[in-house]
């Protein structure tokens, strides 16, 4: 059977739009429908969702994850921090929310954690920071593990809405009890200032126990606390 | 990025409501005119995501005509599972 191309066919469609449901549009879709079991062709809503989706799929960054992140969901997350801030960069919110939704039905709220370390840059400098103090790969994937499957014992995500001396006792809090090699602070747009304050007011206290790298962006402010390791 | 264009692709919102109901009982599912139904009269749910999957927001895609919600995640874990289908 020759078969016009998609093109052909989709202008025809077009033509047979708002008439109603006309014996020439049924054959059109007929077509498209051979045209689909032969694999040749698929029904999408819009273009940009499945090469937003490709794209991901080919960068470094996810390159990079693979390598390290061995637990499918995890790294399923991680991608999505990738379209995630994709979406926020050309600006689309709604869909941005709506994605959201979607991560926190498949993956709860630790996957939905997953992602934002991804889409705010934090997740690639922990591992890098996490390469510079474990030599083993074992340790490595353990601890890389234990982190991604408990975002939120190692990681504080502040919003403006909080007050700082609340934010602050939380460190205080999560330190302790968990005895982080690594901890992050983190805050994007207006909460930036509010971590930069809080991690100053705490700085002096802890700083016998953990050294700090901060990361400072028009984005928004990263703080990572480093477990000062023992000189022998 | 420019996709390597071995498969064509249709956007369903060119497609009239009437057209989706036609074109979802030729790949041999049904409708009660919102959500897309298996034969059973059962809503279809998105595999990956488990939502039921309307006809406004439905992508067909190769693999057992698989329909799906017009979401990144869904496609990104169709995409995992049987590949791109542009390479």
């Amino acid at each position: 059977m020759e078969t016009p191309s998609s093109e052909e066919i989709v202008k025809d469609f077009g033509e047979g739009l708002g008439k109603g449901i006309a014996d020439s549009v049924k054959e059109t879709i007929k077509e498209l429908v051979w045209k689909f079991n032969r694999k040749e062709l698929l029904f999408i809503q819009e273009k940009e969702t499945i090469e937003l989706a490709r794209e991901q799929l080919k960068t470094n960054e996810h390159a990079f994850y693979q390598k390290y992140i061995k637990e499918e969901d995890n790294l399923n997350c991680a991608v999505m921090g990738l379209t995630l801030r994709r979406l926020d960069i050309i600006g689309l919110d709604e869909k941005r929310e709506n994605l959201v939704r979607k991560i926190q039905k498949k993956y709860n709220l630790n996957g939905v954690h997953i992602s934002y370390l991804v889409q705010n840059g934090v997740l690639n400098r922990y591992i890098i920071g996490l390469l510079e103090e474990i030599e083993s790969v074992e340790e490595l994937n353990k601890q890389l593990k234990d982190f991604l499957d408990n975002v939120e014992k190692y990681t504080l995500f502040v919003k403006t809405e909080q007050h700082e001396d609340q934010i602050v006792n939380k460190i205080r809090t999560k330190l302790v009890a968990n005895s982080p090699i690594i901890f992050i602070i983190s805050g994007m747009k207006s909460a930036a200032g509010i971590v930069l304050n809080c991690f100053n007011s705490i700085k002096d206290e802890i700083s016998s126990d953990y050294e700090y790298e901060r990361y400072s962006s028009t984005k928004g402010e990263i703080i990572f606390l480093k477990e000062k390791k023992e000189i022998l | 990025m420019q996709a390597k264009e071995k498969v064509d692709v249709v956007s369903l919102k060119q497609f009239t409501d009437e057209e989706k109901i036609f074109l979802i009982k030729e790949l041999g599912y049904q409708t009660d005119g919102t959500y897309a139904l298996d034969k059973k009269g059962e809503k279809i749910k998105d595999k990956y995501i488990d939502i039921p999957i309307k006809l406004s927001r439905m992508l067909i895609l190769p693999g057992s005509s698989l329909l799906l919600d017009d979401n990144e995640l869904s496609v990104t874990l169709y995409l995992k599972e049987y590949g791109d289908p542009f390479e």
